[in-house]
């Protein structure tokens, strides 16, 4: 199982990663779609790139208003990035605090589907991972809110977050959290699964 | 002094279930993870072709001077407020006096 360093804040290393998963990108797009727009469209690289840019095109404005959370991989390469709010959600009725994934993106080697040498599986998982455990650590609420696209439902759903109302918001509840971090501590302690 | 059984250190590893491990496999397989909304199609065709099309440091140079421009602003309307405000006080100050 791949291990990652938890990171939080905007630092200098997260800006030089933005910017190689950029020169990355473009390197792949010219490998493995000659350099064309509609070779890429429709794969899971593609939304990643769209979804990085988005977040590049605003990171001033984002690094003052939001949060931002990222993982590192072995090599010390940016390996996934999160924007991150406090909100409040209604439970049973009664208003409690929540953490809401505005965004989570993987580096552009961690989303395309060749087997490219900088890949590691389990950034995703990672990052999520490390903001429930952030929020533990400070007594916070764990309960986490995104929004998924229909592609994405299932990784999403594996880690145990659960459709609200079929609009592609996910909720994972305290005690799903609990159940994230007891899953990947057997997961770590397996000999069976690397 | 005893000696270790070759099985013991796997022994005492955890012994996943076979649905724990089809779910390890699957969030492996899936692990390319985006969350968040995504813009509509057309604003996804136009965000990948600046992508390809544009120089991302030149870019970026360009979104962070706008910026630090838009900050200079509020600053310097901070600036002339606080200087409005210490007018104020002087002038009662000197109304009292």
């Amino acid at each position: 199982m791949n291990e990652f360093s938890f990171v939080t804040g905007m630092t200098r290393e997260i800006k030089e990663g933005l910017a190689l998963w950029n020169e990355k990108a473009r390197e792949y797009v010219d490998t493995y779609y000659q350099g064309r727009e509609e070779s890429a469209k429709g794969t899971r690289f593609y939304r990643g790139v769209v979804k990085t840019r988005t977040i590049t095109n605003n990171l001033s404005e984002i690094e003052e208003e939001k949060i931002i959370r990222s993982v590192f991989d072995d090599q010390n390469l940016l390996a996934s990035l999160a924007v991150i709010q406090d909100t409040s959600i209604f439970v049973e009725e009664e208003l409690v605090d929540c953490i809401e994934i505005e965004s989570i993106v993987n580096s552009p080697w961690n989303l395309i589907k060749y087997p490219v040498p900088e890949k590691r599986k389990g950034a995703g998982t990672a990052i999520v991972e490390g903001i429930i455990k952030e929020n533990r650590g400070k007594g916070l609420s764990r309960i986490l809110k995104l929004f998924a696209v229909p592609e994405e439902k299932i990784f999403y759903s594996d880690l145990g977050f659960t459709e609200t109302d079929g609009s592609g918001e996910m909720i994972l509840s305290e005690s799903g959290a609990a159940m994230l971090l007891s899953n990947l501590d057997q997961k770590r302690n397996s000999s069976t699964f690397d | 002094m005893s000696q270790e059984s070759p099985n013991t250190k796997e022994s005492k590893a955890y012994q996943p279930t076979p649905e724990q491990l089809a779910r390890w496999k699957r969030l492996d397989e899936n692990d390319g993870a985006i969350a968040g909304r995504m813009p509509p199609e057309e604003e996804q065709v136009r965000i990948f072709k600046e992508f390809l099309e544009t120089d991302y440091v030149t870019d970026q140079l360009e979104r962070v001077r706008a910026h630090k421009e838009k900050l200079l602003k509020k600053l310097k309307s901070a600036e002339e407020y606080e200087e409005f405000l210490l007018e104020k006080i002087e002038e009662r100050e000197a109304k009292k006096g």
